[in-house]
């Protein structure tokens, strides 16, 4: 095992999705696996999720390990999703953590949900210094690094992903309604919707009403869809251009599981082109929630000298960005 | 003509206009642009919508005794605004170098004129340094687009909570003495600015993971 140095296994679990991936210190994704929750009807419920990762996270330990093709002794290190994210479900990976931890006698260390999708992104893209808009179920962010990552925009109120969510289940479309929206939205007509920046900030609670409305008013539903759509990618890419142009950035990346859409993706390639910035979009696996960058975070954070003692290990639900430690940026 | 500056949304271009039989006045046109990424019906609506109402906020700033760029045209199918040349520069690009004496001067200016603009009702939508320009001991406020007008604390909360937080984010060192001059200048000014700042700190406290 030598010539691959430490293997981390990462432990994703903020929201509803579980997932488990084993990095080395090289960088190499050796198992990246995933189980999402999905709730019986509504949205995501805290406990049940919690209920779900608990049930599922020793079988997904095992299977990463097979996958990996290494023994769970081989292990050299342990990650996990310290936050942000629903309280009962970090609960539940932090405690599968220190078990492993102390199963094993090897170290653990707790990552930031949010550093950890940059910092993926950046492995797997190889962008040096990319302002990164991560826009997901919970979160929509724009992040940049100067002494520290900081966020220079962000959602005033839902995350983007919420939003096309909340209306797909208002319109009786299965969970997750993102993949649904943008197939129906191939199809649609724009109709006006609110368009809400406030500098390099976003609002999105409005237009999720505005959209209920709409629809409720006999507009079609692909017209709906594709209206939705069009506005808050257009909202978000005019942002990240905003912070583009106010920070002088030659790099801009994509991460977070909304930022899967295909259509979101050419916005954000055409906005970059004329602007002459480089653009970077990791792959579908990386971009939602996984293990793997939690894994990949823990290599980095370890290899920089930062430990953690049990106590350190305590869940944090409101983590911020900007309260990260990043040595290995340094 | 020459082009002073490629923004996010617009280009600055320097112009000339003549008026009459004296000598042309030196003019900036400042032109939104078409955004390729954006559905175009959404492009024209946003761009259209965005002129009509930084020309008019503009405006209605000037009246309510901030200092602003005098609108001379306003054209809303080119999405053109003429306006009057500011010489001066971008309060962003001086807040490292000048005195602390000037500089907790300025920021009294700016909490004073956004107690004016709240007083009229005027909400920014962007307030930042990149938006204020210094000419002598003048400071000119510009970019109202993402602006409205609007009695609600809230929106005037929101416009404070985005100035703190861009000052936290360009000027880190000096942000808390800036918005200490700005705060205290703004409750001097404007009779509902408790109600404002108190929003402010539970616009905060409502923020995902503040």
């Amino acid at each position: 095992m030598e010539e691959i140095g430490l293997l981390c296994l990462g432990i994703e679990g903020t929201a509803e999705k579980l997932g488990v991936g084993i990095v080395d210190s090289r960088g190499v994704i050796r198992a990246n696996i995933g189980k999402p929750y999905t709730p019986r009807g509504g949205g995501i419920h805290p406990r049940e999720a919690a209920q779900h990762h608990s049930e599922h996270i020793a079988k997904l330990v095992e299977e990463a390990v097979q996958k990996a093709d290494i023994q769970l002794s081989d292990i050299g290190l342990i990650a996990f999703s310290q936050g942000p994210g629903l309280g009962p479900c970090l609960r539940v990976v932090a405690t599968a953590a220190r078990t492993l931890s102390q199963l094993l006698e090897v170290p653990i260390i707790g990552v930031n949900h949010c550093v950890a999708h940059v910092e993926i992104g950046r492995l797997v893209t190889r962008a040096k210094n990319p302002i990164s808009l991560y826009a997901s179920g919970g979160n929509t962010q724009i992040i940049i690094y100067d002494e520290g990552y900081r966020v220079v925009g962000e959602t005033l109120d839902i995350g983007v992903g919420n939003c096309l969510d909340k209306f797909a289940r208002h319109a009786g479309l299965k969970h997750p309604g993102g993949p649904i929206i943008e197939e129906l939205a191939k199809r649609g007509k724009h109709r006006p919707l609110p368009y809400v920046v406030k500098g390099m900030n976003l609002s999105f609670s409005g237009i999720y009403t505005a959209a209920k409305t709409l629809l409720e008013s006999g507009a079609p539903l692909e017209d709906v869809c594709f209206s939705l759509q069009e506005t808050v990618f257009s909202m978000m890419i005019e942002v990240l251009e905003r912070a583009i142009s106010h920070f002088r950035c030659d790099e801009a990346m994509l991460c977070g599981g909304v930022a899967a859409n295909r259509r979101f993706q050419e916005m954000f390639l055409q906005m970059l082109e004329d602007r002459g910035c480089k653009g970077f979009i990791p792959p579908d696996d990386v971009l939602g929630d996984n293990g793997a960058m939690i894994a990949w975070n823990g290599i980095l954070a370890h290899g920089a000298g930062l430990r953690m003692s049990l106590e350190e290990t305590v869940v944090r639900q409101r983590y911020r960005v900007d309260e990260v430690e990043t040595p290995w940026r340094c | 003509m020459e082009v002073l500056a490629k923004g996010a949304e617009a280009d600055i271009v320097l112009g000339e206009m003549s008026i009459g039989c004296g000598p042309p006045l030196r003019v900036i046109v400042k032109r939104r642009i078409r955004k390729r990424y954006r559905n175009p019906a959404l492009d024209t609506q946003i761009r259209a919508e965005r002129t009509r109402r930084e020309a008019r906020l503009l405006h209605e700033a000037k009246k309510a005794g901030v200092n602003t760029p005098v609108v001379y045209l306003v054209n809303p199918s080119t999405f053109e605004i003429v306006m009057e040349h500011v010489e001066g520069c971008i309060l962003k690009n001086v807040v490292e170098t000048v005195s602390n004496s000037l500089l907790e001067e300025v920021c009294t200016w700016i909490g004073g004129d956004v107690a004016k603009l709240h007083t009229h009702n005027i909400v920014h939508g962007d307030l930042t340094t990149s938006n204020m320009l210094l000419h002598g001991n003048r400071l000119v406020f510009i970019d109202f687009g993402l602006g409205e007008v609007t009695p609600s604390i809230e929106a005037k909360g929101v416009d404070l909570h985005l100035l703190k937080k861009a000052l936290h984010t360009t000027h880190r060192e000096k942000a808390e003495i800036m918005l200490e001059h700005i705060f205290e200048a703004y409750q001097g000014l404007y009779s509902d600015a408790d109600k404002v700042l108190t929003r402010v700190n539970q616009i905060e406290s409502r923020g995902r993971y503040l």
